[in-house]
């Protein structure tokens, strides 16, 4: 079977992913007495459940390993933890921690990331996390689901909840564009077509899908088919469902809020590189540390913006 | 669920005796060290296991049992020889330490061995995952308790003190940590890498209820554990500072940094085992 939804086209429809995280744990403590939420000092948009579930809310302080361990402890007890904070603070001041106390012990704590990728720009490269999918995605036993928007925030977040496993899921800050216009199915590791693929497929996650979209629309001006593609799960990752996805595609372009090490682009080239006759190119952060900037001019910056897309793509058709 | 085997003080006494001739056999056979620090928490594991702890070996995932971490799980050959002579896996198991995909590796490892709660082997890590234990018991309105032991160079770790603040601040009256002071850790003395003392002051200023105990003394051990587990005082945390000597037992091991490390030869171990009366 393939995924498919449909793109919204008003740009003015907006949503934030973790106010879609706490709407879906809210749903979830209603029904599952065992979901537990944690903080480390970072819960503005967890405060509803920490209000509604009090008993099973807890701010460790600004603590995140000792809150990756405290969250292992409820697994092993049974319950169903979620742990939030800054992706870029958690997955690696914590690393260690979620590796031996979560994965090693194969334990289902969730972790949720926020502000992930460039989604807070101007603070800079302490608080950009590009190297958390990377990081993540190398642990045994790791899941890792990077959703596009709010609605597939919220619908990560549910099929978080009795997942059997760790799970890493990253999501933004603030307000971000709504990528699909109505529901669609979700499912960990099958990704969604937004746009059918002829010569070149676009693949990205997280708000940057938004260029990728935005590029496709440009490029169909211009007669290319470029297909885009949400891999919203970067681990596992299916070798038949990416190929499915890609259609008659035969250049892949991977466009991520991520160092171009590690990430979904080389998740991506791993699974095609067992395959002929494919051409990858990755589009992201260059492996540098980022400038101050807006996400904006972040994008623009690394040709991740929809004219660093479609001159890119044009530079390939054109040589090829 | 037990808290009490019926051997008697005279057989526990043996059990610790036994117990440490067969960590020097299982670390000279596999060329595996970390004897002294195994050495130095026996007792401790002894009584726990037979004198304090609610425990069923028989049903060794019990919900209503009381639960121990080995945090510094290096000195895990110690662990396993309690666990085996408490019941919870035949003692012929134990030939399997360090075999190619057995349960009994070098450090713990939780989905291997019945008994075994946690993976540990990095330092730091248990306090934290037995907070998470205890909120849960509190939640779960189970009365157990959620036994945790670390090493004095473990204390190094910034989590144990993250972990510390959280225990107090929580209100977790039913953990109980205990410290394997034996006052010595892979490169050195601890005053000498990281000065700890005060250590009872600090611990007290966290907001634990802290005892300090000859970590030798069976029978003193077992009542402070026993205490701290029947009435603990209200709303605080345990710590039981349990002074220790690495290597304990064999007197050329006693105190000695190179017993961290240290692989027993077929010399020391026939001059171990004969002065731990177990030939």
């Amino acid at each position: 079977m393939q995924y498919t939804g449909k793109i919204n086209t008003d740009p003015t429809v907006m949503g934030s992913m973790r106010d879609a995280f706490c709407e879906a744990l809210l749903e979830a403590g209603s029904t599952s007495p065992d979901v537990f939420v944690l903080t480390a000092d970072q819960g503005k948009s967890v405060k509803p459940f920490a209000k509604a579930y009090p008993d099973r809310f807890a701010d460790v302080g600004i603590a995140e390993a000792n809150m990756v361990g405290i969250a292992a402890g409820l697994a092993l007890s049974g319950k169903k933890p979620f742990i939030t904070t800054i992706a870029a603070i958690l997955m690696l001041r914590a690393c260690e921690q979620i590796k031996d106390d979560v994965c090693y012990q194969n334990v289902p704590v969730k972790i949720v990331g926020h502000g992930g990728g460039l989604s807070y720009g101007v603070l800079g490269p302490t608080h950009h996390s590009v190297e958390d999918v990377g990081i993540a995605r190398s642990i045994p036993n790791m899941t890792v689901v990077v959703p596009a928007d709010a609605r597939e925030a919220k619908k990560a977040v549910i099929a978080a909840i009795d997942y059997p496993s760790p799970i890493y899921i990253r999501i933004g800050t603030g307000n971000e564009q709504q990528i699909y216009a109505d529901d669609y199915d979700f499912r960990i590791e099958e990704p969604v077509i937004l746009r059918p693929s002829e010569q070149v497929c676009i693949m990205a996650n997280s708000h940057v899908l938004t260029e990728a979209i935005k590029a496709s629309q440009m490029l169909a001006e211009k007669g290319v088919q470029a297909g885009v593609v949400n891999v919203h799960t970067v681990k596992p990752m299916s070798k038949q469902s990416i190929i499915a996805a890609a259609g008659k595609a035969r250049i892949i372009v991977t466009l991520e809020e991520h160092n171009i090490l590690c990430g979904l682009g080389s998740a991506v080239a791993e699974v095609l590189s067992e395959e002929v006759g494919y051409r990858i190119i990755r589009l992201g952060v260059p492996d540098c540390f980022a400038p101050i900037g807006s996400r904006e001019e972040l994008y623009k910056e690394y040709k991740m913006d929809c004219q660093g897309i479609v001159q890119r793509i044009s530079s390939i058709l054109k040589g090829a | 669920m037990n808290e009490a085997s019926s051997k008697s003080d005279d057989q526990l006494a043996r059990i610790c005796a036994q117990t440490r001739a067969n960590i020097l056999r299982m670390c000279h056979k596999e060329g595996m060290s970390h004897v002294g620090s195994a050495f130095s928490m026996v007792e401790i594991l002894v009584a726990l296991y037979f004198r304090v702890m609610r425990i069923d070996p028989a049903d060794p995932k019990s919900p209503e049992r009381d639960i121990f971490i080995l945090s510094k799980g290096h000195s895990c050959a110690g662990l396993y020889n309690v666990l085996a002579q408490a019941g919870f896996f035949p003692q012929g198991r134990l030939g399997e330490y360090c075999k190619f995909k057995k349960g009994m590796g070098g450090h713990p490892d939780l989905h291997m061995l019945p008994g075994v709660e946690v993976c540990s082997g990095s330092l730091g890590h248990g306090l934290p995952l037995a907070i998470g234990m205890a909120i849960a018991a509190k939640r779960d309105g189970r009365d157990k308790r959620i036994f945790v032991l670390m090493g004095d160079g473990e204390l190094d770790e910034g989590t144990v003190w993250e972990a510390a603040m959280a225990a107090a601040h929580y209100k977790l009256d039913n953990l109980i940590a205990i410290v394997d002071r034996n006052g010595l850790q892979a490169d050195s003395r601890t005053e000498v890498a990281m000065s700890l003392e005060p250590l009872d002051a600090k611990w007290l200023s966290f907001g634990w209820n802290v005892e300090t105990v000859d970590g030798h003394d069976l029978g003193r051990l077992v009542e402070v554990l026993r205490k701290m587990r029947q009435t603990p005082c209200p709303d605080k945390p345990g710590l039981v500072i349990a002074k220790t000597v690495k290597g304990k037992g064999v007197s050329f091991m006693e105190d000695q940094q190179a017993w961290h490390f240290n692989k027993p030869t077929a010399e020391d171990l026939s001059k171990g085992l004969e002065e731990l009366g177990c030939q």
